[in-house]
């Protein structure tokens, strides 16, 4: 019963924190959706564990815990991978600056 | 070669932590004949910036370590900005490369209708390629031509002269080694003209020793160029 306080509590303050990112237009509507979905999911999962059964044998797998547990990793995954995508258009965008900076630096230096 | 005094010609070399070799590789190309060299000193921590500036070429800084492909990308802007080239040949800074090898890459740009040619290793007969490097090698050549569909026999030579079609039309997105595939993309992409030439490669210590980070770069290399091609 402890754990089901503590998820309720942590999910709460996750969820909070996306609300208060998407007022801060630090999160987009669609990624605040995703998130949303998310944890109201898991949150559901919390208060009527049942759901997770009747999901595992739909999916033809035999224990509820299974099957959260499967879609916790492929969940996992997909936030890796968009994490990845994230990183990787930061990473292009400080290149693009890099790049930038070098030919204005180099233009002002001749055009003195 | 007669024609090549005619065209605007410039070497372009990426560059970082070469201060023990720049100097050697701009004098070298300034022997040759070539003085419009611009070096691109890629965010060095040496003094890279100042020997080649002493040794009479033209030099753009990245304030931060880029990469060999952000290099090239920078240079290669700011020549077509700037100085409106007829050609641009890419040159290792580490002194891989021969200068005595450029009037290869040229002649079939300059007579030939040629819009970009690459160096090829495997074509020179005088090949010394140490065993690893090879493999890697190979392996990046199987690689690219599953990727880009070209058949090369060396996908991964830094040596290049780029004509002005391929100058204008060629973009390099991938900032680390990867922008040689980047590179034989656009080319395919681009339907552009393109012709191998043998060029020798000069393992030396000094450039064996960069080259050892180089064979994990493949790797990540690989990886990189998978997932860019998957979310792009």
């Amino acid at each position: 019963m402890i754990i089901k306080i503590f998820i309720i509590i942590f999910i709460f303050f996750a969820a909070s924190r996306a609300v208060l990112r998407f007022k801060e237009r630090m999160l987009s509507l669609q990624s605040l959706v995703f998130w949303m979905i998310i944890w109201i999911g898991i949150l559901v999962i919390v208060f009527n564990p049942k759901i997770s059964d009747d999901l595992a044998h739909t999916l033809g797998i035999n224990r509820g815990t299974d099957t959260a547990f499967f879609i916790s990793i492929i969940a996992l995954l997909y936030l890796v991978f968009r994490l990845y995508i994230k990183l990787d258009n930061i990473d292009n965008d400080i290149t693009k600056l890099t790049t930038e900076m070098s030919k204005k630096i180099h233009k002002d230096k001749l055009s003195k | 070669m007669s024609t090549s005094h005619l065209h605007t010609i410039f070497v372009l070399i990426p560059a970082f932590n070469e201060g023990q070799s720049i100097g050697r590789v701009v004098h070298l190309l300034k022997k040759e004949g070539f003085h419009k060299i611009l070096v691109v000193n890629d965010g060095s921590t040496d003094n890279t910036e100042q020997v080649a500036l002493n040794s009479g070429a033209e030099v753009l800084n990245h304030i931060i370590n880029r990469g060999q492909g952000a290099a090239l990308r920078t240079g290669i802007e700011y020549l077509r900005e700037t100085h409106d080239p007829d050609i641009i040949i890419t040159f290792d800074a580490d002194g891989q490369h021969r200068t005595e090898d450029i009037p290869n890459l040229l002649e079939p740009i300059l007579k030939e209708g040629f819009d970009i040619t690459l160096g090829s290793r495997f074509l020179s007969e005088k090949r010394h390629i140490p065993p690893m490097r090879k493999l890697v090698l190979k392996i990046g050549i199987l690689f690219t031509r599953l990727i880009s569909k070209i058949k090369l026999t060396d996908t991964h030579n830094g040596f290049r002269a780029l004509g002005k079609k391929a100058i204008n039309l060629i973009q390099i997105s991938h900032r680390g080694m990867e922008h040689a595939s980047d590179i034989i993309d656009e080319i395919a992409v681009k339907k552009l003209k393109y012709k191998e030439v043998p060029t020798e490669i000069i393992y030396s210590d000094y450039s064996m020793h960069k080259g050892t980070n180089r064979n994990i770069h493949f790797i990540k290399m690989g990886i990189k160029i998978i997932i860019r091609k998957m979310t792009n």
